[in-house]
């Protein structure tokens, strides 16, 4: 039985969906006394510390910035994606975000992503695949505030749209900055208009700020083209 | 009579239902033991031989049942200048983007004070909240 349930785990490793129930519910006791390949594996999970208040999905960190003069590829963009940590609980994501800089003060073509445990923030990711994303242009000066409401909005369960979001997203371009919510399937209507109608809500932007949605096919697409790499296969 | 009977069987026999419907079935009255053993033992096996995958759906479902872990930004400000808060993550990279000290979370309320005269919408939210 135990068997079992090790196989599987490590076979579901990327699948978010376990990732605040195996650390939340099971005593910790018990792990030490497993053998070391589980332990290994559950210990890479956050949990919340004591006395901490916990998170409905544990997330993460990351931070990318594009290195000049090297041409952009999907390897180079995940090698230049750096993780910064996980938290379980809204302690944690204060620790965490009180020793980061903020978006506002970043410098040159960079990001900031906090997804949920186990989604890379990537398009070719499994949770992402069939996804897409609402984005925000802000002019210069709004994107710490902005980012700020917006990822507490989606640690707070704000936009009340089930497992659907996936993560966010502050892009500081030369003259203007992004954010973007990523949530799993483009096609739920019912999903992104209500995402679009949390993000009017709780970033309390000026009633003619432009929302535009992007499927990550699209994204893919458009890369794809700007870059001029058409799969070879692909008859074009 | 033997056809009915299999067709019976082969509605329970069902192995992918989605798990929403799988909890549904187990509170749905049980089917008389003696008439469909077979059906039954199957779904035994099914229920002992759950998968992780399953497991914490069903864990996550439960959750959902009890409501969702929700907090509103004013909740989550409130907790940041907690001192648990203010510690340094025990594992941080070493980073430009990545601060010695924790920064003051005043200076994020500072920032917004700035900018909420532009936004009467926002005042306006403010006042419904206690």
């Amino acid at each position: 039985m135990n068997n079992k349930f090790d196989a599987l785990k490590d076979d579901d490793s990327g699948d978010h969906d376990q990732d605040q129930g195996s650390p939340k519910d099971s005593e910790k006791e018990k792990i030490e006394d497993e053998d070391k390949e589980q332990n290994t594996s559950k210990k890479k999970m956050v949990v919340p510390g004591a006395g901490e208040h916990p998170l409905q999905y544990n997330y993460t960190f990351w931070y990318s910035r594009r290195t000049p003069g090297r041409p952009a590829s999907t390897q180079s963009y995940e090698q230049n994606i750096k993780q910064i940590g996980s938290f379980a609980s809204v302690e944690q994501f204060w620790r965490f975000y009180s020793h980061m800089i903020r978006p506002g003060d970043l410098t040159g073509h960079s990001d900031f992503h906090l997804f949920k445990e186990g989604i890379k923030p990537m398009w070719e990711d499994d949770a992402n695949k069939m996804g897409g994303k609402w984005i925000i242009r802000l002019r210069k000066g709004l994107a710490s505030r902005c980012w700020e409401n917006l990822i507490l909005a989606m640690l707070g369960e704000q936009f009340m749209v089930g497992e659907e979001i996936c993560g966010a997203v502050v892009s500081v371009r030369f003259q203007e900055d992004i954010i973007s919510i990523w949530n799993k399937t483009a096609s739920d209507q019912a999903t992104t208009a209500r995402i679009r109608d949390t993000l009017r809500r709780v970033l309390n932007l000026p009633p003619n700020t432009i929302m535009e949605y992007k499927t990550h096919t699209d994204s893919i697409k458009a890369w794809e083209d700007f870059h001029g790499l058409v799969n070879a296969s692909g008859g074009r | 009579m033997e056809v009915s009977r299999r067709r019976i069987l082969q509605k329970h026999l069902e192995p992918a239902r989605p798990l929403r419907r799988c909890i549904h079935v187990n509170i749905e009255p049980r089917i008389n033991a003696a008439s469909c053993a077979q059906a039954l033992r199957e779904q035994v096996d099914q229920e002992t031989n759950i998968g992780i995958e399953q497991f914490y759906k069903i864990v996550n479902l439960h959750k959902q049942k009890h409501g969702r872990i929700t907090y509103t930004r004013d909740f989550l400000i409130g907790l940041a200048s907690c001192p648990a808060a203010r510690k340094k993550p025990e594992f941080l990279p070493e980073h430009p983007i990545v601060l010695i000290e924790a920064r003051d979370p005043g200076h994020l309320k500072l920032h917004e004070l700035r900018l909420e005269g532009e936004k009467e919408d926002m005042a306006a939210e403010r006042a419904h909240s206690p």
